[in-house]
């Protein structure tokens, strides 16, 4: 079962009894602790999540309709609350400081030709679990905000970048996490090749950054 | 300078002549030498100690074979820390097995399970010397069956502290149980009766459950096995060149592995090294057969292993079988080579060169062999009992501790590198610098000039 099923079924019995802050608070503690678990642990979610009192309130009777729900239909499920969450992960949760602070470096161009390159060798269908998986990692490791709220709207409608003021590391943490994302689902070999091939095939004229860097 | 010339060759005449006449003059009076034990002793104990001095050299040589093989099945990005791992072992356990390891090992072994005499030797007969020499080698070579099995996501110090814990305590404790009590004492399963002439399980299946346990610990490399069906992902290594020539400097070492595991320059020899020989030609032609029936491509890695673990699997019975069945259980050995690699690979362990089939998997099988196809005493089932004792007894022992010992480290240090150190390339993460800075075909790494 994907991550994406798995966190849409939890969505659906979750927003039945809570909302709000209380709802996104228990979305990204599942997210961030239990995404990539059995749903056997799911009674520890529950346990982590008990000074919600929306949780609190009924945790046995909540534990058996989250073990039902991974078993439902698709159709059944509500959509994917993802970009919800990300909106309020934004607007609540601090980012973590850069090792190396903001320079006055602007990789928007470099980023986004390298992204082209990658994405631009991917069907549709791997673009779009490996852009799903990059986002989940950037947000779950709390990549600086600019940077997650830039690449959503590239993997959206492939918007220009804008990453002014975004230092090189959290960038780099991010093409690291596409090429985990591209380990998984191509393989190894085939990442290498992509990721070796998109930074090689940036115009060497994009000012004096060199997209080697981003590696 | 014409005379300095003519004077440089009467020196070189002079010392021609002196040499030949040193080796008449042994040569000889062997008869009147006979006559006299006292000589003969001395002259014995020369050739032993030359015999079992070149039989370390080749035993040496192996880390060399172990360090191209390993790495030349590991891409090219991380080919360096590979070789690194196979230096440092010879370094660390040389040091770690002299200060420790030979003690537990061969030390005086009273209760039959750890030897405690002879640490750090400095001063003793010149024997000992040879013999802690020999066996370091062997020692070094149980510790790097790990560093392959873990290539290419496995921290490098993190490894380092790994293998010293293995050398110093797991391999020479268990070594003191089957070849124990040189010092006075014997280890239990010496007592026994178990058979493991050069160390099909002492050293290689002790080596592979490490090997295991380490594998268990780290995971597999990232994208190795496929998230919806768990199918492995091929992984080619850089340079399959470097893994025959590994191959056939294995097989060359392993000459002295076993022929210099009798420990004297005797007629045993012969056997010992014909065993050696037949067996790893058969390993390669059960690895082919095994291939051919499943309908499976007949890869030089897996001819390799297979002719390896022919030779793993011969180590414990080729100074007790005769040829037929040496070459039998190399046969055998090459198979289940093969078959075991696809058995750790459906269970989603990521071994990278498959040395837990064979050194493990075909180490146990040759020393079940070894009990079964004792020259003049065939099938013996009590003797079959003692080795399954003592196959069982290496992997209770290995495995466990070796998985607390990688699950400590992993807790205190971390064992395995993180996922932007994996994308880059241990080579360029933990040594700065790469194998081949020219012909990096898939660069992901950059290196601040």
């Amino acid at each position: 079962m994907t991550v994406e099923r798995k966190r849409r079924a939890v969505y659906t019995v979750l927003s039945d009894v809570a909302e709000g802050a209380e709802l996104w608070q228990a979305m990204w503690c599942w997210q961030d602790r239990y995404a990539q678990k059995s749903q056997f642990e799911l009674n520890g979610f529950l346990s982590d999540c008990q000074h919600l009192p929306a949780i609190a309130r009924d945790r046995s009777g909540l534990y058996r309709r989250l073990i039902s729900s991974m078993m439902l239909a698709e159709s059944s499920l509500k959509p994917d609350p993802f970009d919800e969450m990300q909106a309020f992960a934004e607007k609540t949760l601090p980012s973590e400081p850069s090792p190396t602070a903001a320079s006055g470096d602007d990789w928007s161009s470099v980023v986004s030709h390298t992204l082209h390159g990658i994405f631009g060798a991917l069907r549709s269908d791997t673009a779009s679990a490996v852009g799903r998986y990059a986002m989940e990692q950037a947000n779950r490791h709390r990549l600086q905000p600019e940077l997650n709220y830039a690449f959503t709207l590239w993997l959206g409608n492939r918007q220009p970048l804008e990453l002014a003021g975004v230092a090189l590391a959290p960038i780099r943490q991010l093409l690291n996490y596409i090429y985990i994302a591209l380990c998984e689902t191509l393989g190894p070999v085939e990442a290498d090749r992509i990721l070796s091939a998109a930074v090689g095939a940036v115009p060497a004229a994009e000012g004096s950054l060199d997209a080697r860097r981003l590696l | 300078m014409q005379s300095q010339a003519g004077h440089n060759m009467a020196k070189w005449i002079h010392r021609f002549l002196t040499a030949g006449s040193v080796l008449l003059g042994t040569l000889i009076p062997l008869p009147a030498m006979a006559a006299d034990p006292a000589l003969m002793q001395v002259l014995e104990l020369n050739l032993n100690t030359l015999w079992v001095a070149l039989a370390a050299a080749l035993v040496f040589f192996m880390q060399a074979g172990f360090a191209l093989l390993e790495s030349g099945m590991s891409r090219a990005k991380n080919a360096v820390n590979v070789m690194m791992k196979n230096y440092m072992d010879v370094c660390l356990g040389s040091l770690i097995y002299w200060l420790l390891g030979y003690g537990i090992m061969f030390g005086e072994n009273l209760s039959g399970f750890i030897g405690l005499s002879h640490f750090a030797l400095t001063d003793v007969a010149a024997w000992d010397y040879s013999l802690l020499l020999f066996q370091m080698m062997f020692a070094a070579t149980a510790v790097t069956i790990c560093s392959g099995a873990m290539a290419e996501r496995t921290k490098y110090d993190a490894y380092l502290l790994a293998a010293c814990g293995i050398t110093a305590f797991i391999y020479p404790v268990f070594g003191s149980w089957a070849w124990g009590g040189l010092y006075g004492g014997h280890g239990w399963l010496a007592e026994l009766g178990f058979i493991d002439f050069a160390g099909s399980t002492v050293v290689h299946s002790v080596g592979a459950w490490c090997a295991l346990a380490g594998v268990i610990i780290l995971g597999p490399r990232t994208g190795r096995f496929s998230r919806e069906d768990g199918s492995a992902r091929e992984i080619p290594g850089h340079n399959l060149s470097l893994v025959a020539l590994g191959g056939f400097i294995l097989w060359l070492g392993w000459f002295g592995f076993n022929g210099g595991s009798t420990l004297a320059a005797s007629a045993d020899i012969g056997l010992i090294l014909l065993n050696t020989q037949l067996a790893a030609a058969a390993g390669a032609v059960g690895a082919l057969l095994f291939c051919r029936a499943t309908r499976q491509p007949v890869l030089l890695t897996s001819t390799i292993n297979g002719s390896l673990a022919g030779l793993v699997g011969v180590t414990a019975g080729c100074a007790t079988m005769t040829p037929e069945f040496a070459a039998l259980t190399g046969l055998v050995a090459g198979a289940i080579a093969v078959y075991g690699s696809r058995w750790l690979q459906r269970r989603r362990l990521d071994d990278v060169v498959g040395a837990i089939p064979v050194h493990g998997f075909a180490g146990a099988w040759g020393t079940v062999a070894a009990g079964v196809f004792v020259r003049d005493d065939l099938f013996n089932w009590g003797q079959l009992a003692v080795q399954m004792v003592g196959v069982l007894s290496a992997f209770l022992w290995a495995f466990p501790t070796a998985l607390l010992l990688f699950f400590l480290i992993d807790r205190l240090l971390g064992l395995r590198a993180s996922t932007q150190h994996e994308q880059q390339g241990l080579d360029y993460t933990e040594h700065d610098e790469v194998g081949y800075p020219e012909f990096h075909q898939h660069v992901t790494f950059h290196k601040e000039s």
